[in-house]
């Protein structure tokens, strides 16, 4: 199914810029979107994991 | 608890400082809440900016980079552009609510009215004023 959407001129500018040959804009969208989330690597445990390995804050030493 | 009203959770910086730095007050609170909400949360290039900026002055720039390289490449979070098209608008919302709060937090509140969503920050002015237009309710 095809849906009609609206375009500001910079973001059909932006999209014109990044279409090679043979590509629609729906086609550069998908691209777009799957390059990115193919940078995401990592998850919520990982993250999750990564914060709790960090050093724990130094206790203040306490002045005599 | 903060129940969200949309798809999607906007991020403040103090979130994420809570996050973080296991130093903070609300680290624990903040490390519960981050496994347990199970919408993506929003993160604004300007929320990125403030949070890098903070975290080298505090903590150094090694580690700056490293929270900024876990940000980024975790599918947790969403990274939102910063629009500059929107600054007239955010500016409106400072001068009309006179809240003490930052530009980027200002930003934060004029999104969340936007997409109606709402913002997961520990700011009570922030909070106080989300709540006013209704954009959270707490349990």
């Amino acid at each position: 199914m095809v849906k009609v959407i609206g375009l500001s001129e910079d973001a059909c500018a932006t999209l014109k810029r990044r279409t090679r040959a043979g590509m629609s804009f729906s086609d550069v969208i998908i691209h777009e979107i799957k390059s990115k989330q193919s940078a995401k690597t990592r998850n919520k445990a990982d993250l999750l994991d990564w914060v709790k390995s960090l050093p724990k804050p130094k206790s203040k030493k306490l002045s005599n | 608890m903060i129940y969200c009203t949309g798809k999607s959770m906007i991020v403040a910086a103090l979130f994420l400082f809570a996050l973080y730095d296991n130093s903070d007050s609300n680290h624990l609170r903040a490390l519960d809440e981050f496994e347990t909400i199970s919408e993506p949360l929003t993160v604004t290039h300007r929320v990125l900016e403030e949070l890098i900026t903070v975290l080298t002055y505090k903590q150094g720039v090694d580690f700056a980079l490293s929270v900024l390289e876990q940000t980024k490449s975790n599918d947790a979070f969403d990274l939102f552009p910063t629009e500059m098209s929107v600054q007239k608008e955010v500016l409106e919302l400072m001068k009309k609510t006179r809240k003490n709060l930052s530009f980027t937090d200002y930003s934060l509140v004029y999104l969340s009215i936007q997409r109606g969503e709402t913002v997961l920050t520990y700011d009570k002015q922030m909070l106080g004023l989300l709540k006013k237009k209704k954009i959270v309710k707490k349990a």
